[in-house]
């Protein structure tokens, strides 16, 4: 009995406001359908490493005494005796496929393989506005900053790249000490965009823009083009921004084994099991990072109004570029669509699509919103890359 | 507040925005380019 009250009376107040926070991810995963595929294990990983001495996580022990692992380095340099570690499974998992950016960059793998490129590649030109919805993420940095130093500014930057993986990759290169709170920000505001999008986009525009029409030609893009564009977009990228390879080129990777036409069981195997694999250890694993010493402070709740801002410019910035963009058309965008720009794919691309069947039932912009959703993702991750040659 | 960081990251804003930028005009005109190359109108 005594070994029950013992634990019992370890947990401490934060532990119970975790479990709380941990309880109402799993109540959003599960009854909102809020990004369920993450927020779901993330929101039971932190119920379960906020259990006093949990066996998911690694101690340090001096005899029977814990202690932590600042102390145990200490001790162990002075070659003290009685030392010992003890593995949590979590710890581990994490060390093996988050510290190194192994799991981000294979499930890149599989969403590149889910990826049509198709919208885009037959209407090119929308590409323009992935590049000016990530707008947000730099905003975002000078804003950080004010707070932050450099390589957590850049990390909660990333967040506006709506793009879990990406955020996950840039924090951890950078050595944030907020990852936990970056990745919950990241899923959650993604969840949200369809909350998060539509008043700013009301608010930049007016009825008569949201009723532009852009007809859609249907163009056929070759199986040539579809093979070579990933190609292309990893050693462009590669080029300029160094640190972007292993993003761009895993993404890329994934699309490319969709696209050749003689891997189709390794992409199905891509999109499918090795993506829900991957998913299932990422999200319980980051849990390891939502311990209430590290989470519960100040800081969190300035990252996840930080992270609101990045998505709030990201849109903002699609947007307004758009608009700058009409100013010299003779053939008018709806400027709608440059909200899509945030890659939070596919939600963005429909909310521009029923926004503007809201303003006009027989107004479909699917097919342009879907392909600038689709050039949001790449530059995500252009931007995630130039983020770190910038601060690595 | 590092206003200081602030004004320093200003530069990398621009400087972020037109590489971007950059990038996605090489790879429209690289798409166009193919896209005449390769691809016929429905």
């Amino acid at each position: 009995m005594s070994i029950l009250y013992e634990t019992l009376l370890q947990v401490t107040p934060q532990q119970v406001v975790m479990w709380i926070i941990g309880g109402v991810l799993i109540f959003l995963a599960i009854k909102k359908e809020m990004e369920p595929t993450l927020l779901l294990p993330i929101g039971f990983g932190t119920i379960l490493v906020n259990l006093p001495f949990s066996g998911a996580l690694t101690h340090y022990r001096l005899g029977e005494e814990y202690i932590s692992l600042e102390r145990y380095e200490e001790l162990l340099a002075q070659g003290a005796e009685g030392l010992h570690v003890e593995h949590g499974a979590l710890d581990v998992l994490f060390d093996a496929g988050i510290a190194n950016e192994l799991f981000p960059l294979i499930l890149f793998i599989g969403i590149g393989a889910m990826i049509d490129f198709g919208p885009l590649l037959s209407n090119p030109k929308l590409m323009i506005f992935g590049a000016a919805a990530q707008f947000g993420i730099f905003f975002t940095l000078c804003a950080a900053s004010l707070f932050f130093e450099a390589k957590d500014a850049a990390s909660i930057a990333i967040i506006g790249a709506a793009d879990g993986p990406t955020s996950i990759v840039v924090a951890q290169k950078l050595g944030s000490n907020f990852t936990g709170a970056i990745m919950v920000a990241a899923y959650s505001y993604m969840a949200l965009v369809p909350i998060i999008q539509p008043p700013i986009i009301k608010l930049l525009t007016t009825k008569k823009e949201r009723m532009i029409r852009m007809p859609y030609e249907q163009k056929e893009v070759s199986k040539l083009t579809r093979i070579l564009f990933p190609i292309i977009i990893t050693a462009v990228a590669g080029l300029v921004a160094p640190a972007s390879a292993s993003l761009v080129g895993f993404l890329m990777f994934g699309n490319l084994i969709r696209e050749c036409g003689v891997l189709n069981s390794l992409s199905e195997t891509a999109q499918k099991v090795l993506a829900n694999l991957i998913t299932i250890f990422l999200g319980i694993t980051i849990a390891t990072k939502m311990q209430a010493e590290q989470f519960l402070n100040l800081n969190t709740l300035l990252i996840l109004g930080l992270g609101l801002v990045a998505f709030i410019m990201d849109t903002a910035g699609g947007v307004l570029f758009a608009k700058v963009l009409n100013l010299f058309l003779k053939k008018k965008i709806n400027p709608m669509i440059g909200a899509a720009g945030i890659s939070a794919f596919p939600m963005s691309g429909r909310i521009v699509n029923k926004m503007g069947l809201d303003e006009d039932p027989s107004n479909f912009l699917l097919m342009h919103s879907i392909g600038v959703n689709v050039s949001g993702q790449i530059a995500s991750v252009i931007a995630g890359g130039l983020i770190l040659n910038f601060f690595m | 507040m590092n206003f200081a960081a602030f004004l320093e990251n200003l530069k990398y804003m621009g400087l972020g925005m037109l590489i971007i930028m950059i990038v996605m005009l090489v790879l429209i005109a690289a798409v166009l380019i193919l896209n005449k190359l390769t691809g016929k109108k429905k």
